[in-house]
C-alpha cells in the first residue's frame, strides 16, 4: 500500500484486551498506525464476547459478523492461541520479545496467574510498556470486584448525574465508561510511548474504569470538598436544565412527529431576545417577568410551557436551523439514524467510513475525531476475522513452518486457519521461506 | 521515589493553551502528566472563570470551582491577542513552545495573523491542536454550542432517559448527562491527538496540525447505536437506567431498602455464578422458585429474565444499596450502588488507593481535596503540580523573567491593555 504512515507506525502492540473497554482503546492505536495483534482464544465460547454481540445482519451469525465487534476492531490483526497451554505460553513470550506494548483488561489476577505479569514480561523485554485496565484498578480493596460500563458509571456518580428531579436516575443509555476506559487505555499507551522515546524506558500502567469515572464529575465534587454542599440535597441533577452556569430557558422541547425533540439554550439576554424574534415576538414574551435572566430562571416552568407550545408544531431540524440563523444556541436531539442520514457536518468530515468485510459486506465504521495534517489516523481495513492472521503471526513473525503450525493446531494450541485468505498467505510464506526471504 | 522527585512523563514539553472551557480538560491532562502548560487568557480572564459554583459562593474570577478543577498544573498569563503587541508576545512564546492547544472559532487566529501558517514559521516543528465544536470546516461550524447541546446533536442524549409509557410514546424527553461530558470527550481526543503527534515528532522531527471536533467525539461515543442502525435499520430507544436498545429489555436498576438505587447486570451468568446467586438468596429464604434445576440453563434464564428480575427486586428491597453492592460482589454479581458524585469521597476503595489529592491554595491559606489520578504509572506518576492560576498570576514570571521585559515595560503593557 502506498498510503502514508500513521503517527504510531512501527509500534507493535500485543493486545489481550477485549470488549469495548479494552478493544476500543487499542482500536485508536491501530487506526493511528500501530500494528495491533489481538490474542484470541481458538474456541468460540471463550473468545471475545463482543464477537457474539448484536447487531447482526439478517441471516448472519458467528464470530465474524457482529457489527458491534467489527466497528470496534478495524485495522487490527487477530490470531488464535490457547495461552493456558505450555506451548501457548512460550509463543506469548516469543511475541512479547518482539513487541513494544502489551495491553490487557482482565481482572488483576488473570495475567499474573498465566505468568504474564509486568515483572515476568519485563525480563523478556526490559523496555516493554504494559498497560493493564480493569474495573476498579489493580490495587485497593475492590480490585477484584467485577465491573462493566454501567457498574463503573454507577460507582463513580455518573449514572446519578443523568435524570429528572424527583425520579430515579436515568443513567447513561450505553457504556460511556467503556468508551472512556478504552480511550484512557490508549492515552496511557501514548504517554508511555512518548516517555520511552525520550528515555528508552518502559513502564507499567494500571487503570480502573470506575476510578477514571471519578475524575469526570470534578466541579460537583469540589462543591462538596470545598463548600461542603452535597449535590443530592440540592436538586442535582436538574434534568435538561442548567447546573452551572445557571441560565434559562435551557431545556429540551417536544417537536412535531414521534419522539422528536430540540434543545434550546439561552446563555445571555441577547440569546433570549433572538429567540423572541425567531418566535415572531409573541405577546407572552413581553411579560416583564421574562425580561431578565433572574426572572426567566424564577419562572422557567411557565416559560418552558410557552416555548414548547411553539416548538411542538415544528420539525426538530428545521427548528434548529431557524434558531441558529437567529443567533440562538439550539440543537436537534439526534438519533443514530439522524447522524447517518441528516448530519451534513459529519458527512463533510467523513466521519463514517465504509469498509468492505469479507463476511458482512460493507459497514460504515465510525472514524476518529482527530484529523492529522500529515499522518493518517482513520480506519482503513475492516475488523479481522477470528484467527485471520494466524499465518502472519505464526509464519511471518515467529517463522514457524506449515508443519509446525499444523502440529500446534492439532494439539489445540493454535486455532484453525481461516479460509481462504490464510491458506494463500501460508503458501506465500512458504514460497518466501523457500526463496530465503524469511 | 516520591511523586515530587520522579521524572515526569512529558518532561520538558511546553504547551500554550489559548483557552476556553473547551480546551481546559485537555490542558489539565497534559499538565498533570508534567507538561509545562501556560494558559493564555484575555486580560479580563477566560469566560470559564465565571462558571460556578464558587468558593464560599462568592463569585470572583479566582474562585470558580469549575476553573479550579480544569486548570490544575498550569501557569497563567494574560494576553490581549487583539493588539499588535499581544500578538508579538504570543509569537515570542510560540518559538519556545512544542504544542499550541487552541479552541477558538475556526479562522479567528488566522484573521489576527497568528494562525497555524504563521506560527509554524516561528517554530517549524510546532504541533497545533485545534479543539473546536465541529472541526475547522463544514456547514455547521458557525453554530453556537454548549456542552448539553453537543450531547443532543452528537447522539449521546437520544440514548439517555426513561422508559416509554406506551409503545412509541414517552412522557419525558431524552436527558442530557450533567458534568460537561462533551468537553471531556473532546478533551480526551485532543489529548490523544497531541500525544500521537508528539510521538511522531520525536521520531521524525516533523510537527503538524491536529484538527479535533467535539461533535465527532460525541458521535463516536454511543456504543452500538450506529452499527445497529447500519446493520438492521433499527433505532435504539432509551430506557430507564439501562442501555438504549432496539428491543425492550428487563431492568438492571433496582431500588434498595434505604431508597437508594443500584445497578446489577445479569448477563453471561454461567452455572457457577448462578449456583452462588441462588445459594445466597436461599440462605436468606428469598430464592422462591429459582432453586429449580432448569434455571441453571443460561438460555432458560435469558428467556425468563423478567421473572428472575422480579425475584431480585424483592430480595434487593431487603438490603441497603451499600449492603447489596458488597455482598453481591462477594458472590460475583456485577453490581454497584449508584452513588451521588460526592458519596465516593468517603468510599474505602478510593481512600485506600490514595485517590484524593490535597491541593494547596496558598492565597487562601487552605488546601482542598481534589479528584486524583485516572491512571497509575510506575515510572512517571500523575501529579497536580499546582492549583489553577490566579488571573495573570505568572505574567511577571513568564513575560518578565523569561522574555526579559522589565517591570516598567510590564506596567506599560498592562496600561496599554495588552496583558
Amino acid at each position: 500500500m502506498s498510503r502514508a504512515k500513521g503517527p504510531l507506525a512501527g509500534v507493535r502492540v500485543l493486545d489481550f484486551s477485549r470488549l469495548l473497554a479494552g478493544a476500543g482503546g487499542t482500536r485508536v492505536l491501530a487506526n493511528y498506525g500501530a500494528e495491533v495483534i489481538r490474542v484470541e482464544w481458538p474456541h468460540y465460547p471463550a473468545a471475545d464476547y463482543l464477537r457474539f454481540s448484536a447487531p447482526f445482519k439478517e441471516g448472519q451469525s458467528g464470530p465474524n459478523c457482529s457489527g458491534f465487534f467489527n466497528n470496534i476492531n478495524p485495522d487490527k490483526r487477530s490470531f488464535t492461541l490457547n495461552v493456558q497451554s505450555e506451548k501457548g505460553k512460550d509463543i506469548v513470550r516469543r511475541l512479547v520479545a518482539i513487541s513494544d506494548v502489551v495491553t490487557e483488561n482482565f481482572t488483576p489476577r488473570t495475567m499474573k496467574s498465566w505468568g504474564f505479569g509486568y515483572d515476568d514480561l519485563k525480563k523478556i523485554k526490559p523496555d516493554i510498556i504494559y498497560v493493564a485496565e480493569s474495573g476498579f484498578g489493580h490495587f485497593g480493596p475492590y480490585k477484584n470486584y467485577r465491573c462493566y460500563g454501567p457498574t463503573a458509571q454507577a460507582y463513580s456518580g455518573l449514572t446519578y448525574s443523568v435524570g429528572l428531579p424527583g425520579r430515579p436516575p436515568a443513567g447513561w443509555g450505553y457504556s460511556y465508561m467503556d468508551h472512556m476506559g478504552g480511550w484512557y487505555l490508549a492515552l496511557a499507551v501514548l504517554l508511555a510511548l512518548n516517555y520511552r522515546a525520550r528515555t528508552g524506558r518502559g513502564q507499567f500502567i494500571e487503570l480502573g474504569q470506575a476510578v477514571i469515572g471519578c475524575t469526570l464529575t470534578g466541579p460537583v465534587i469540589l462543591d462538596y470538598t470545598v463548600n461542603g454542599r452535597k449535590s443530592r440535597e440540592n436538586g442535582y441533577p436538574p434534568g435538561n436544565r442548567a447546573w452551572h452556569p445557571r441560565t434559562a430557558p435551557h431545556n429540551t422541547y417536544r417537536c412535531r412527529g414521534t419522539d422528536a425533540w430540540c434543545m434550546i439554550v439561552c446563555l445571555t439576554d441577547e440569546h433570549w431576545q433572538n429567540l423572541c424574534r425567531a418566535m415572531g415576538n409573541p405577546a407572552w414574551a413581553d411579560d416583564p417577568k421574562f425580561a431578565t435572566m433572574l426572572g426567566r430562571l424564577e419562572h422557567q416552568d411557565e416559560l418552558d410551557r410557552y416555548i414548547e407550545a411553539w416548538t411542538v408544531t415544528q420539525d426538530k431540524h428545521d427548528l434548529m436551523y431557524l434558531l441558529q440563523r437567529h443567533g440562538v444556541p439550539a440543537a436537534a436531539v439526534a438519533t443514530s439514524q439522524d447522524r447517518l442520514e441528516r448530519d451534513p457536518q459529519l458527512q463533510a468530515r467523513g466521519l463514517y467510513i465504509p469498509l468492505n468485510h469479507p463476511e458482512t459486506g460493507v459497514q460504515r465504521y465510525e472514524g476518529n475525531p482527530t484529523h492529522f495534517e500529515k499522518t493518517p489516523g482513520q480506519p482503513s481495513r475492516p475488523a479481522p476475522r477470528l484467527g485471520e492472521d494466524n499465518a502472519y503471526v505464526y509464519g511471518q513473525l515467529l517463522h514457524l513452518s506449515k508443519e509446525e503450525i499444523a502440529q500446534l493446531q492439532a494439539e489445540g494450541v493454535a486455532g484453525e486457519a481461516v479460509e481462504p485468505v490464510d491458506r494463500l498467505l501460508l503458501d506465500e510464506i512458504e514460497t518466501e521461506r523457500a526463496e530465503g526471504v524469511l | 521515589m516520591t511523586a515530587e522527585t520522579s521524572p515526569t512523563c512529558l518532561g520538558s514539553i511546553r504547551v500554550l493553551e489559548l483557552a476556553d472551557e473547551r480546551s481546559h480538560f485537555a490542558g489539565k491532562l497534559l499538565g498533570d502528566m508534567g507538561a509545562d502548560v501556560i494558559l493564555i487568557e484575555p486580560p479580563g480572564g477566560c469566560g470559564s472563570r465565571r462558571i460556578g459554583p464558587f468558593y464560599q459562593d462568592r463569585p470572583d474570577p479566582n474562585r470558580s470551582l469549575f476553573f479550579w478543577y480544569y486548570n490544575t498544573s498550569k501557569r497563567g498569563i494574560t494576553l490581549n491577542l487583539e493588539t499588535v503587541l499581544g500578538r508579538e508576545l504570543l509569537k515570542r512564546l510560540v518559538s519556545s513552545a512544542d504544542i499550541v492547544l487552541e479552541s477558538f472559532k475556526p479562522g479567528y487566529l488566522d484573521s489576527l495573523g497568528v494562525g497555524y501558517a504563521t506560527l509554524r514559521q516561528l517554530r517549524p516543528d510546532l504541533i497545533m491542536v485545534s479543539l473546536t465544536d465541529f472541526g475547522q470546516e463544514g456547514p455547521w461550524i458557525d453554530f453556537r454550542m454548549t456542552d448539553a447541546l453537543h450531547l443532543a446533536l452528537g447522539g449521546p442524549m437520544a440514548s439517555c432517559g426513561y422508559d416509554e409509557v406506551a409503545e412509541g410514546v414517552w412522557d419525558t424527553p431524552p436527558i442530557a448527562g450533567q458534568g460537561y461530558q462533551a468537553w471531556h470527550l473532546g478533551g480526551v481526543w485532543a489529548f490523544m491527538g497531541a500525544l500521537a503527534a508528539l510521538y511522531h515528532r520525536q521520531l521524525t522531527g516533523e510537527g503538524q496540525r491536529v484538527d479535533v471536533s467535539i461533535h465527532d467525539a460525541c458521535a463516536v461515543s454511543t456504543e452500538n447505536a450506529v452499527p445497529t442502525y447500519d446493520f438492521t435499520g433499527r433505532v435504539v430507544r432509551r430506557q430507564t437506567g439501562r442501555h438504549a436498545s432496539a428491543y425492550r429489555t428487563p431492568p438492571w436498576q433496582f431500588r434498595a431498602k434505604d431508597g437508594e438505587y443500584l445497578v446489577a447486570n445479569f448477563i453471561n451468568v454461567g452455572p457457577d455464578l448462578w449456583s452462588r446467586i441462588v445459594a445466597w438468596l436461599d440462605s436468606e429464604g428469598m430464592a422462591e422458585d429459582l432453586t429449580r434445576d432448569e434455571w441453571y440453563l443460561p438460555s432458560y434464564l435469558q428467556e425468563h429474565m423478567g421473572h428472575f428480575v422480579e425475584v431480585m427486586e424483592r430480595f434487593i428491597a431487603t438490603k441497603t444499596a451499600e449492603e447489596f453492592f458488597h455482598q453481591g460482589q462477594a458472590v460475583g454479581v456485577v453490581t454497584s450502588k449508584i452513588h451521588a458524585p460526592e458519596d465516593i469521597v468517603i468510599d474505602h476503595h478510593l481512600q485506600a488507593r490514595g485517590f484524593w489529592t490535597e491541593v494547596v491554595h496558598p492565597e487562601l491559606n487552605q488546601s482542598f481535596l481534589y479528584p486524583g489520578a485516572p491512571y497509575t504509572l510506575s515510572e512517571t506518576p500523575w501529579r497536580i503540580s499546582r492549583r489553577a492560576p490566579l488571573l495573570g498570576e505568572h505574567n511577571e514570571e513568564i513575560l518578565g523573567e523569561e522574555l526579559g521585559f522589565t517591570r516598567a515595560e510590564l506596567t506599560f503593557l498592562r496600561e496599554a491593555g495588552v496583558i
